[in-house]
């Protein structure tokens, strides 16, 4: 059994839960971040006078983007603007291609021990087992959102100057690029979050770290991601943002569960990984079909987005037969994955914390010089900062607004 | 530079013993340095905020424009040892 990617802040099953210690909820997780480190809606709004700020490595001259930018199709287009490379796959350039430095090794090790000595709710990590620089992530929507239950698999890729450059990032759950699930989370996988150089607002900084990075991203998911959206910070439609949210919560569950377990193999998802999703499916499941159930008055209404984006139809009565079929699957053959995953100890996993699980690659073990309380510091930082005031987290700040 | 002593007091104000850049604990070096001491020094800048000088370098050297402290965002400004 692998442990759970479940959020603990509603205190169910909480033997299975990564950070039963943790106050922070997915609630709260979501907006205190956001505050500080990440482009949410507020502070990109904020920041549209300021955007020559902006990090934008070879776009001088044109600043106007943010009106190329309101409206979703063209928005994917009208961001080239920040030039930033944000492609994990892209590997066409030296930033990439270079080997990377001992001491960006020991970083990248440093930043994931960090993770696993103190998982933040709803998030796991798993380092490439052929390439340090890469690593996979999965990010569990919050409490309280659209996006709860849903699994939200990134590919992460270090350059070889990390932490001088920031990582890169792609959503690798977009229903093969066809799903935007948020104004900042674009189909095409681009993540759209100032310290990651794809969005206007705080850049990047080295004292960040990878637990920065996706909890910044977390707190994209949040309640009412219609808001993200430059310019829509009240709705242009009375019950534009409820809309949305119906939106979103049918393709999180079609696409970020559904989806994503069926189609873990076709993404190359780790094996670790997709235990975790498959051990955590059965605790989400009365809530998805709760979900389904209150929304089966939509099935057969087009879907719009108030973006403007085309999507399908509501049909949440064929999401629940997915959904048991899924069930009976896994509750019939209890994925056994012992062929594939030598080291990982059955019945191990419910009492531990967070990604034990995932721990396996001992290559991790930091050479010298690196302790434990060097390593929990780093990750204590990046939170406890975040929450206090928001002003003096690592990167986060507030002096490069104006 | 600033030696030891500084560390010490530092360490009192901000309650932190390692470089917000590379992670690594003051009592030791940077990650390209292999022994501490004053091979790897640290400095201070105006904000207070402590680094390695070799972890600061690389990430002031990498700014085009405005050089912010890692950890403020404030302008880094060297503090006179
Ligand atoms: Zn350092
Ligand atoms: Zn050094
Ligand atoms: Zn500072």
């Amino acid at each position: 059994m692998a442990s759970s990617l479940k959020p603990d802040s509603k205190g169910v099953g909480s033997s299975k839960l990564p950070s039963s210690s943790s106050p922070a909820s997915a609630s709260g997780m979501s907006s205190e971040p956001a505050e500080s480190a990440s482009g949410s809606g507020n502070d990109k709004k904020k920041k549209k006078s300021s955007t020559k700020t902006a990090k934008s490595e070879g776009s001088e001259g044109s600043f106007d983007f943010f009106d190329g930018m309101v409206g979703s199709d063209g928005a994917e287009n009208g961001l080239v603007y920040l030039n930033a490379k944000w492609d994990p796959d892209d590997l066409s350039d030296g930033d990439m291609m270079s080997p990377p430095s001992p001491a960006c090794v020991r970083r990248i090790k440093n930043d994931i021990l960090a993770i696993y000595s103190d998982p933040p709710p709803g998030l796991c990590v798993m380092p490439d087992p052929h390439n340090i620089t890469k690593i996979h992530g999965l990010l569990t929507g919050p409490f309280d959102t659209p996006y709860e239950g849903g699994f939200f698999y990134f590919l992460i890729r270090f350059p070889h100057d990390y932490p001088i450059s920031p990582p890169r990032v792609r959503l690798m759950t977009t229903g093969n690029g066809t799903v935007r699930f948020n104004p900042n989370l674009y189909k095409s996988g681009k993540v759209c979050l100032s310290i990651l150089g794809t969005w206007a607002g705080p850049s990047w900084s080295p004292a960040q770290t990878l637990s920065t990075v996706l909890i910044s991203i977390q707190s994209l998911m949040n309640e009412k991601p219609y808001h993200n959206e430059p310019g829509y910070k009240h709705e242009r439609t009375p019950g534009d943002s409820k809309n949305y949210n119906d939106i979103i919560m049918h393709e999180t569950i079609r696409v970020a569960v559904c989806d994503m377990i069926d189609g873990a193999t076709r993404m190359h998802m780790p094996d670790t990984l997709r235990a975790v999703m498959e051990s955590s499916f059965p605790d989400y499941y009365k809530y998805y079909v709760q979900v389904c159930e209150s929304h089966l008055h939509l099935d057969g209404q087009p879907m719009n987005d108030p973006f403007g984006d085309s999507r399908p139809t509501f049909n949440f009565r064929q999401l629940m037969k997915w959904l048991k079929t899924i069930k009976a699957r896994l509750s019939d053959n209890k994925t056994d994955y012992s062929d594939s995953d030598e080291e990982r100890t059955p019945g191990q996993g419910a009492s531990n914390k967070g990604c034990r699980d995932c721990r396996q690659d001992d290559n991790l073990s930091l050479e010298g010089g690196a302790h434990g309380k060097n390593i929990s510091g780093a990750s204590a930082e990046g939170h406890s900062s975040n929450t206090s005031d928001g002003s003096e987290g690592p990167g986060g700040g507030n002096s490069n607004t104006s | 530079m600033e030696g030891w002593t500084g560390v010490a007091t530092w360490k009192w104000i901000a309650n932190d013993d390692n470089c917000g850049i590379c992670r690594m604990a003051f009592d030791g070096c940077c990650p390209d340095c292999k022994l501490p001491g004053d091979d790897c020094p640290l400095v201070w800048g105006q904000c207070s905020h402590v680094f390695h000088m070799h972890c600061i370098v690389k990430w002031l050297q990498s700014q085009s424009t405005n050089s912010p402290c890692p950890m403020c965002r404030q302008e880094w400004k060297w503090k006179a040892g």
